[in-house]
Order: structure tokens, then C-alpha cells, then sequence
């Protein structure tokens, strides 16, 4: 059984509060699925915690050379136009989203 | 419809003599397209029109004694997640459906600076997160060699697209082994290069640490003629860095057998155990044999920290994963839903309604390991012993030229083995990790055959040693003709023998589908 509070394994609830910090809808049944689902692949990764790398640096991304920059030049890029043409909505040459305050009124406007 | 083609080499040479059209080889693609590909799905878009008046302007070069590039001509199929100006680019995913990107990915416009004809786009495991590329939102590609299995993955489209000759050569992507494995189970060659060696810009990105754009191919002539168009710095991608690109496409023309005298090549004990089907084994330990027999000095070796890479790979992967999906929010493309109840609800039923099952699992898992009880006993952990890992690695490979290991742990398996989201699934990456982590270039190439399907010898060298790795593939490929062996969709009439492939999956001891 899934336990709350075993760091081994991950409840429908766990799973419910990790969708909404995700901003991903999973309906309840769907979060019970997964908790077992989670379970089983959370064993997988938990491997990693029985080795001894104490002292050990931890490595980010396989090359450690300094990432290196181009001449800062403006050059053509992509159009407004292009920019906004797989949009779900625009207007005005904006993205348009609902309103970002909660219960507010008003025309969602992106500016 | 069916038999074999014209390598990319052979092609380019026919078409830049004037002894080819590339309008009229684009066209014979598009037939066998046409006539294959209902049975394959190995495409999700073909782009006709495009492709023609691409062939059109390489003929044109010809007849003006332009030099019309090194690909000239040859057709090519490109995985889902590069980006292709004004072709729908979906990366296997409801999220993206209709999604037209306003730019061509670094690698795909490079193709077609030389003279490549892009003929369309190839199924996927969506966003690159799968092993069967039955994680695909809209279609299952089936394997050429037997329409019962899955094809690998999660480049599996491409995969498919050039064994069953539909096209010579194919762009990919490896993140945890999606360009090795599906050419190893696909009976083709497949190059993963050095993390850094080949621009990402375009391609839409899975984990940022450990992607690549990897090219599939009917040998490795053909990867080392691709290697050198696609390769080098881009200013548009800082992580491509620097390092000079060699005379592959010269290494590629060169004729006359190849002997291997001096090759030193290490067998990590780690990447032959369980679940590494015996049979597999043993047609990778003949392979070996054969190295051995043309010259390489062939040993076992200890490589302990590489049983970690199943744990670190996932650990990372998800972490990564969990943030690099955030840009699919309903915002700027992709699906939207849920905009009439707010901003946080658009982003969360466009996102639960467009993003898939593994890709859920992925986010959510990543999410929970970089929260803040778990950030250190799991990520930072996965990201020290990644220096482990890699360190191990690179001292293997100061006493061998070339690491040697199976590309998958068994031959592709029956779809109907197969069941999404368990541990056996995610075990069957194992042997392709350690590569992944650590950076270094690894390719695999098809080295016999286990029941009629085809068995990948994958052999990894050092960061930018492409030119080594390539060179004993090759000097294999002149000895060995397992690649050259057509699969039965494009074998029929030839009277090809069907016998062995059809579904004996008790066989195959891989733990897959438990």
C-alpha cells in the first residue's frame, strides 16, 4: 500500500498537489494510476541515493568549457508576424492570455 | 516498389555528374512512399510539393555547372522534432498538432544548403520520451523487418524509413539512446556524435544535458559523408562548440578493404549482463570475434559505476524533462484550452489535455525529484555520480580506442509485449546510457540477425573521436554485409524467407512486457 509520508513511494494526493505545482490537469483517477506508476519508477531512480559520491563535484552538462558568445549584432530575426502566427490568440501583435489575477474582470489584455 | 536504393554517396555522385535528376530520384522516393509507407507509418508528414521544388533548383544548379552540394539530391526524412520552416513540426504530440515553425532547425538547414531534399517528417515516441515509438499521439511505426513489432525508438520513424529504403538517410535525435536503438532493432546504422559536436538550434528539446541530432543511415559512409555537412559551431547554439570538423566525406569515397590492425576495444562486463538477452549477446561477442579477427585487440573490462546509469539517467532525464515541457502552456502555440476560466486554467487543461501519458509521468516525476525534500537525495546524487560515470569512462578510454556493448538489450520485440510505463520498459534503455551521460560519441551497427531480426553492435569513443569510431564501422561494413540484408518489405517477390519473424516472443528473455 501507498503510504503518505514514505519518501519511497507517492500517494493520490502527493500526486494531485505535484500535477497542480505542474499546472497539468490529471482527474483524480487518473492520479491514483499514477501514484503507482510513480511508485514503481521512483525505485528505479532510487539507486542513485545508496552510492557513496561524497566530495564528488556534480556535473551539470558533459562539456565544462565556457559557453562562448557571439558578437552582440543586431540581425534580422523572425517578423512580429511570424512570431505570433502559431498563436493560440493575439491581438494588437500580443499573445493574449485570460486575466492573470484571479476573479478579475476585464480584457485580458497582454500589456 | 520494393528492393534495394542508392546510397546517400552514390546519389549525390549520380546527380552532381549529371547522370541522375534529383527530380527524378525525389519522385521514385515519394512512389515508394507512396506504395510502402500505408503499412510502415514510419511518416507523419510528406511534404511532395516541397520536396519537388527542392529537386527542381539542385537539377538546375547542375545545368548551370554550379556546384550543387554534397547531398545533392538525396532525399531525406526528418524526425518529428526538428524544426522545419513552414512544415508542421508536432514532435509526436497533440500539444503541437498543426504547429508550423516560422525556421528551420541548424541541422536541417545545413541539409539543405547541400543539396538534401527534404521529403517529409517521421513518427516519434512524443517529445523523444520512449524506447517504441507507440508513445506517438497519432500512429504506431511497425518494424520493416516484421509489421508485429515496434520499430524501437524513439526515432523510430526515421529508423524504419531507411531500413525499408523508403529514403538513404535520415536526421534523428539521442537523448538516451533514441538514434542507436531503433537503428540497431531497424538493422541500419545510427550515429549518436559528441554532445556539442552537432547544433541543437531547432530542435525541440528534451533534456537539454544529454540531446543530440543524430543521423540514420543504409552505413557508415553515408554517416560520415552527413556527419560533415550537419556538424561544427552555430552562433545561434552555444553548446555546438568549436572543434575543427574532419574529411569525413573524403573518408566516406575511399575504396579498398580496411584492416583494423592496433584498434584497441574494451567489452565493460556491466553492458553485457542482464537484461541482455543471451542470444543478442552472442551475436555481438561474434562481432567482436571479427574485430578481433581483423586486427583490434579485443578485452573485457570492469566499468562498476555504469550500473548506476539506469538510476542517473532517469533522475536527470525527468528533472530536465519536468522544466524544459513547462514552455507547452497553450500560450504562445499548441493546443489551448480552458480560457474562459482564467490563466491558471489554461494552462492546466491544455496541458493535461495535449501532453500524453509519459510525458505526465516524466513532468510529474521531475517535479517531485527537484522539490525540496528530494533535491538533494536525488538530483544533486544523480548529477555526482554523472562525474563518476563519466570520469570512469574517459579513463576506459585512455587504455581503449573504442568501448563495444550491444545497442539494445534484445531484437525489436512484439507490440503486443509491450506495456507503457513499467520498469522493464525503462530497464531496455540500460546499455545506451553510459554514452548519453558522459557526452562521447556512439554508433551502432547492424551485426547479425537473432530470429530474422536484426542485432546492433554499438561501439562509443571519445568526445570528438567521431573519426575513429567511424573508421572501424566502416572497416566492419567492407568485411561483414549484415547491413546491406533488405528487410521483407522490400525483399517481397524476391522470395525472401519470412520464416522466424512472426511473433516468437516467448524467445525474448528481456524482461520487456512483464
Amino acid at each position: 500500500m501507498v503510504q503518505e509520508g514514505n519518501p519511497l513511494s507517492l500517494s493520490q494526493q502527493q500526486v494531485m498537489e505535484l500535477a497542480r505545482t505542474a499546472r497539468l490537469a490529471v482527474s483524480p483517477a487518473e492520479a491514483a494510476a499514477l501514484a503507482e506508476e510513480l511508485t514503481g519508477l521512483l525505485e528505479l531512480c532510487r539507486e542513485v541515493q545508496d552510492a557513496d559520491v561524497q566530495g564528488v563535484e556534480p556535473l551539470v552538462e558533459p562539456s565544462e568549457r565556457p559557453g562562448e558568445f557571439r558578437p552582440d549584432e543586431v540581425r534580422p530575426g523572425l517578423t512580429q508576424e511570424e512570431a505570433l502566427a502559431n498563436a493560440p490568440d493575439a491581438c494588437d501583435g500580443y499573445f493574449r492570455v485570460p486575466s492573470m489575477m484571479a476573479g478579475a474582470e476585464g480584457e485580458g489584455g497582454g500589456a | 516498389m520494393a528492393g534495394d536504393i542508392m546510397t546517400a554517396r552514390e546519389t549525390a555522385a549520380a546527380v552532381r555528374a549529371g547522370q541522375a535528376s534529383a527530380v527524378e530520384i525525389t519522385k521514385a522516393a515519394l512512389d515508394r512512399i507512396g506504395a510502402l509507407d500505408k503499412d510502415l507509418g514510419a511518416f507523419l508528414a510528406v511534404d511532395e510539393a516541397g520536396a519537388l521544388a527542392a529537386a527542381e533548383a539542385v537539377d538546375q544548379k547542375v545545368a548551370a555547372g554550379e556546384d550543387p552540394g554534397p547531398l545533392a539530391g538525396v532525399p531525406v526524412a526528418v524526425k518529428d522534432n526538428l524544426s522545419t520552416k513552414g512544415l508542421a513540426t508536432t514532435a509526436g504530440s497533440n500539444i503541437l498538432k498543426g504547429y508550423i515553425p516560422p525556421y528551420d532547425a541548424t541541422a536541417v538547414a545545413r541539409l539543405r544548403a547541400a543539396g538534401a531534399v527534404i521529403v517529409g517528417k517521421t513518427n516519434m515516441d512524443e517529445m523523444g520520451m520512449g524506447a517504441t515509438t507507440v508513445n506517438s499521439a497519432f500512429q504506431a511505426t511497425k518494424n520493416p523487418w516484421d509489421l508485429d513489432r515496434v520499430p524501437g525508438g524513439s526515432s523510430g520513424g526515421s529508423a524504419a524509413a531507411v531500413a525499408a529504403r523508403l529514403v538513404p538517410l535520415s536526421l534523428g535525435s539521442d537523448t538516451g539512446g533514441s538514434v542507436r536503438q531503433p537503428a540497431a532493432m531497424c538493422g541500419i546504422t545510427g550515429l549518436r556524435p559528441t554532445y556539442g559536436r552537432v547544433s541543437r538550434y531547432g530542435l525541440l528539446a528534451l533534456a537539454g544535458s544529454m540531446d543530440t541530432v543524430g543521423l540514420l543511415a543504409l552505413d557508415a559512409r553515408d554517416c560520415a559523408l552527413a556527419l560533415q555537412v550537419v556538424a561544427g559551431p552555430d552562433d545561434r547554439d552555444a553548446s555546438a562548440e568549436a572543434e575543427p570538423v574532419g574529411d569525413w566525406a573524403g573518408m566516406a569515397g575511399e575504396a579498398g578493404p580496411k584492416g583494423l590492425d592496433g584498434l584497441r576495444i574494451g567489452l565493460p562486463r556491466q553492458l553485457f549482463q542482464e537484461p541482455v538477452d543471451p542470444a543478442v549477446k552472442a551475436a555481438v561477442r561474434e562481432a567482436l570475434d571479427q574485430l578481433a579477427g581483423m586486427g583490434a585487440q579485443v578485452e573485457e573490462c570492469d566499468l562498476p559505476a555504469l550500473t548506476y546509469s539506469l538510476g542517473v539517467y532517469y533522475v536527470l532525464v525527468s528533472a530536465e524533462a519536468s522544466s524544459t515541457m513547462s514552455r507547452y502552456d497553450g500560450v504562445r502555440f499548441g493546443l489551448r484550452l480552458g480560457d474562459q476560466q482564467g490563466v491558471a486554467a489554461l494552462y492546466e487543461q491544455s496541458r493535461g489535455a495535449g501532453l500524453g501519458p509519459e510525458v505526465k509521468r516524466r513532468i510529474l516525476l521531475g517535479t517531485h525529484l527537484l522539490s525540496g525534500d528530494q533535491y538533494e537525495s536525488y538530483y544533486m546524487q544523480a548529477l555526482r555520480l554523472r562525474r563518476v560515470i563519466k570520469e570512469e569512462l574517459e579513463q576506459a578510454l585512455s587504455r581503449y580506442d573504442l568501448l563495444a556493448a550491444p545497442a539494445a538489450p534484445t531484437t525489436a520485440f512484439p507490440f503486443d509485449s509491450w506495456r507503457a510505463g513499467t520498469r522493464a520498459m525503462y530497464r531496455g534503455d540500460f546499455v545506451a546510457l553510459p554514452a548519453s551521460l558522459a557526452g562521447i560519441p556512439a554508433l551502432s551497427i547492424p551485426c547479425g540477425f537473432v530470429e530474422g531480426m536484426p542485432v546492433g553492435l554499438q561501439l562509443m569513443g571519445r568526445a570528438y573521436g567521431e573519426e575513429t569510431l567511424l573508421r572501424a564501422a566502416l572497416a566492419y561494413q567492407e568485411a561483414f554485409d549484415h547491413h546491406r540484408r533488405l528487410p521483407p518489405v522490400n525483399a517481397a517477390g524476391a522470395g525472401a524467407p519470412t520464416a522466424g519473424t512472426a511473433g516468437d516472443g516467448g524467445s525474448h528473455g528481456g524482461g520487456e512486457g512483464q
